[in-house]
């Protein structure tokens, strides 16, 4: 059973397989739509808008709200600062709440027995067990110059999968230290992690990183990474070829 | 005696004998240092990056205390719920590849959408943390035939360091469009999302 539902601004798909319950799957997004009123800076009403607007204080939030800036602060200090949900003068936590929240929905499916599923946020994505054919699943990376083709394909299973990236349609990155010298600047950062949470967060820091991230993220254990510059060169932690299928 | 004199070298060419060879001395080793310092580039970068913070990777997520799952709602169920979310039910995944944009929930059983209306629709500009992000929906015969982007990133707020280093020696490629077919794609997720909801809001024009 597959079902999609646009919330939190995107397309958030869970797939189960070996289950009709449908009222399983309706509690994940309930979730997701629980996790969105709370952290959403999007909606006025939500506890993080309150926060922002000062009628109330990070250490008066709830023990969700709380958790997660002791997430995201763990993350800056791990990140050497590149990972930083304070920005423009405001909390915007949406770089850990995604993560966490995929693997917590993840989460509910394994404590209902489901073995074989996959809930993807976005293109941030966590897979466990094997898909309709008994394979792992086949995990597609979205080429960063042209959104309606892939570039790789990964057999996943018991991972999370998460990209951080942008766009630019072949526009050169100026270094503002040499102006006039184009560099190629990175475009796309797939990381491959234990769990969709560690593997979003460092993939958002790693990308920030620049050229640099790829290297964090080759020296994390547990952890491997397919970078794309912005001439459409690849480069491979040492380890990723054991994902890769094509 | 005038014979041995005259063999020695005047004071003169011994002093730019000298300084001579002090050049050649100062150049070589001038030359070798930047042999080297290009040759260890890749090793000081990855030096640079070995001195990026360690990091605890915890097995568990961790949990808030006391998240649970909320009570089930039947998405639909109230119909005058703000925006509720669309909900489509999709078949398994076929031959080709899932593409963005997702076809129009057309078939949706939860929330009735009616057919989009032909023509241009432009979703408003929406911040993509790194850049705006802003598509144009064009309906053709109700469905939705083409998304493009009027604005996108290209440029990054977050640019923080760029080094000048050589990338060390890690396995690189051209990257290839494959043709084979995937479970689901991941790719940029924070201009998906810009995407999503700029194409939401056009296609709500559409229906409207």
């Amino acid at each position: 059973m597959k079902t999609t539902c646009i919330l939190m601004g995107m397309p958030i798909t869970v797939e189960v397989l070996g289950s009709d319950d449908e009222t399983l799957v309706e509690s994940v997004f309930a979730f997701f739509r629980q996790v969105d009123e709370r952290f959403s800076t999007y909606k006025e009403t939500s506890e993080i808008s309150a926060i922002n607007a000062g009628r109330l204080r990070p250490e008066d939030a709830s023990p969700e709200m709380r958790a997660i800036f002791a997430m995201a602060e763990q993350t800056r200090r791990e990140t050497d600062g590149y990972f930083n949900i304070w920005r423009d003068g405001r909390y915007d936590p949406a770089g850990i709440v995604k993560g966490w929240a995929i693997a917590a929905a993840a989460g509910i499916l394994r404590r209902a027995g489901c073995a074989h599923f996959y809930v993807d946020a976005g293109g941030d994505i966590e897979a466990a067990g094997h898909n309709d054919e008994g394979e792992p699943w086949r995990v597609g990376i979205r080429n960063p110059f042209d959104i309606r083709q892939i570039v790789k394909v990964l057999a996943i299973s018991g991972c999370g999968v998460a990209t951080s990236g942008t766009y630019i349609r072949g526009q050169h990155v100026y270094d503002p230290h040499a102006p006039g010298r184009p560099i190629k600047e990175i475009v796309s950062l797939t990381v491959v992690g234990p769990n969709i949470y560690e593997a979003d967060r460092f993939a958002t820091a790693a990308f920030a990183m620049g050229r640099r991230g790829i290297l964090f993220i080759e020296r994390l254990a547990g952890f491997e990474g397919y970078m794309i510059d912005a001439g459409g060169q690849a480069t491979l932690t040492t380890g990723f070829g054991r994902y890769v299928l094509s | 005696m005038s014979q041995r004199q005259s063999s020695r070298p005047s004071p003169l060419l011994r002093a730019v004998k000298k300084y001579s060879v002090s050049a050649f001395v100062v150049c070589s080793f001038t030359a070798y240092a930047v042999h080297e310092r290009m040759l260890g580039a890749d090793a000081a970068a990855l030096a640079a990056a070995s001195q990026a913070p360690s990091v605890a990777v915890a097995r568990e997520v961790p949990m808030p205390p006391t998240l649970t799952p909320a009570p089930r709602q039947i998405a639909g169920a109230a119909p005058g719920v703000t925006p509720s979310p669309m909900q489509i039910a999709a078949p398994r995944p076929t031959a080709a590849p899932a593409m963005l944009p997702p076809a129009p929930p057309t078939a949706a059983p939860a929330v009735a959408l009616g057919p989009y209306k032909d023509g241009e629709y432009t979703g408003p500009v929406v911040d993509a943390y790194f850049g705006n992000v802003q598509v144009k929906a064009t309906i053709q015969n109700g469905q939705l035939a083409d998304v493009s982007f009027l604005d996108f990133p290209n440029h990054r707020r977050t640019s923080v360091r760029i080094n000048n280093y050589a990338m060390p020696y890690l396995t690189s490629e051209a990257i290839q469009v494959q043709s084979a077919r995937v479970n689901v794609i991941s790719g940029a997720t924070l201009t998906s999302e810009a995407f999503a909801e700029s194409l939401q809001a056009a296609l709500s024009q559409a229906r409207s």
